[in-house]
C-alpha cells in the first residue's frame, strides 16, 4: 500500500488482486522513501489482530454511501472560498484527469494545483521536500489569522 | 500512532462527545498559525513525520490526530460513527480542547474528504485547505464506485477503485492483520 504505481496498479487497485496479494504474501521491495526503521514503527502502530478492523469502516461508509442521508439535508454551499492547494503525484498510468480537476471545480478563492516529481500515492513521504515547500508557500500566502 | 512515533509531543484526550483521541500537538510560536494534518488509510499521525519536523522547526503549531478507528483512540465498530460530518464535529471539539481557533487544514487520502467536511460544517475553523493525492469532495453526494471503476477501466485499462469493495468486508481487516508486516 505504500508502494509505487508499478506495484499498486497491478497488486492493489484492480478487482480481486489485493485479497490475492495479501493471502499469497506477495512482497514488493520497500520504497526508498520508507526506511526499515520507519517500517518497524509502522508495524508496531498496526500490531494486533484487530488493528485494521475499525479503520476499514472508513471504506464501509464511503462505498456504502452511509453518510449521505445524514449529510445531505444541511449540506451547505459546496464551494470553498478560502485558499486551496491541490498536491498531486506525477501524472502516470493511474491518473484520472477528471478527478485531478475535481478540487478546482469547487474552489472559488485562490487556487493552485501542483504535481510533485514522484508518481506514488504517498506524496508527503516520497516527495517530502517538494510537499513541504508547496505547503509552506501556501501558508505564507494565505490570510493571517491569529489564534 | 502519536505516542509511538512522537512520544514527546503525544497527547490523549477525551472529547466532550466522549471519544478518545490521541494526537501530536506542538504549540505555535510567536505569530505562527497551527496546521491540522489529517491522514488517510492505512495510516496515522506517523505518516506526517516529515511535515511535523519541518513545520515545527519553522515555528508552526502542529495538530496531527490519529483519526477515528486508529491507534490508541476510540475505535467504534459501528460504521455510522465514521460519517464525515460526525468526525468533523469531533475535530472541531479537539480544536476547542486545545484552544485553537483556526488552522491550516492538510488532508491526504481519506483525510481529504474529512477536511472537506470540516470546511462544510466548520468553515470558521479553517484558514486554508490543502488536498494531497485525493480531491475535495463535498458532502451529501453519492459516490458511484461502480461507475468510477467502469470509467477507470475505460481510461486506464484497470479498475482503480476495484479494491474498495474488498476493503469494506470483514475479510479485509482480517487479511490485513494476518499479513501486517507484509502489506506495506
Amino acid at each position: 500500500m505504500y508502494g509505487l504505481p508499478k506495484h499498486t496498479n497491478k497488486l492493489f487497485y484492480p478487482y480481486d488482486v489485493l485479497s490475492a496479494a495479501l493471502s499469497g504474501d506477495i512482497l514488493v521491495p520497500l520504497p526508498e522513501y520508507f526506511t526499515p526503521a520507519e517500517k518497524a514503527i509502522r508495524d508496531k502502530i498496526f500490531a494486533g489482530h484487530e488493528a485494521y478492523r475499525a479503520a476499514t469502516n472508513w471504506y464501509r461508509i464511503f462505498v456504502g454511501n452511509l453518510g449521505v442521508p445524514e449529510e445531505q439535508p444541511d449540506a451547505k454551499d459546496p464551494n470553498i472560498t478560502i485558499p486551496v492547494l491541490s498536491i498531486l503525484e506525477k501524472k502516470g498510468a493511474a491518473t484520472i484527469e477528471v478527478l485531478e480537476q475535481a478540487t478546482e471545480k469547487f474552489s472559488k478563492g485562490p487556487y493552485k494545483s501542483e504535481h510533485v516529481s514522484g508518481d506514488g500515492h504517498w506524496v508527503q513521504l516520497q516527495c517530502k521536500d517538494e510537499v513541504n515547500a508547496l505547503l509552506e508557500a501556501q501558508f505564507k500566502e494565505s490570510e493571517f489569522e491569529p489564534q | 500512532m502519536a505516542h509511538v512515533a512522537f512520544p514527546e509531543h503525544a497527547k490523549l484526550t477525551t472529547l466532550p462527545c466522549g471519544r478518545n483521541y490521541s494526537y501530536v500537538h506542538i504549540s505555535a510560536k510567536e505569530s505562527k498559525q497551527t496546521i491540522l494534518f489529517l491522514h488517510g488509510f492505512p495510516s496515522s499521525s506517523f505518516d506526517w513525520r516529515h511535515q511535523i519536523a519541518h513545520f515545527s522547526n519553522l515555528g508552526y503549531g502542529i495538530l496531527a490526530p490519529d483519526l477515528l478507528g486508529y491507534g490508541k483512540i476510540s475505535k467504534p465498530l459501528e460504521p455510522e460513527a465514521y460519517i464525515g460530518k460526525r468526525m468533523a464535529k469531533e475535530l472541531a471539539e479537539l480544536l476547542a480542547v486545545e484552544g485553537i481557533s483556526k488552522v491550516h487544514g492538510v488532508g491526504h487520502d481519506f483525510g481529504s474528504p474529512l477536511l472537506g467536511r470540516l470546511w462544510s460544517y466548520f468553515s470558521e475553523k479553517l484558514i486554508s485547505c490543502a488536498f494531497l493525492s485525493v480531491p475535495y469532495t463535498p458532502p451529501g453526494n453519492y459516490f458511484d464506485i461502480d461507475g468510477y471503476n467502469i470509467y477507470s477501466e475505460q481510461q486506464l485499462g484497470f479498475a482503480k477503485y476495484g479494491y474498495m469493495r474488498f476493503m469494506a468486508t470483514d475479510d479485509a481487516w482480517k487479511s490485513l492483520a494476518a499479513h501486517v508486516s507484509r502489506d506495506i
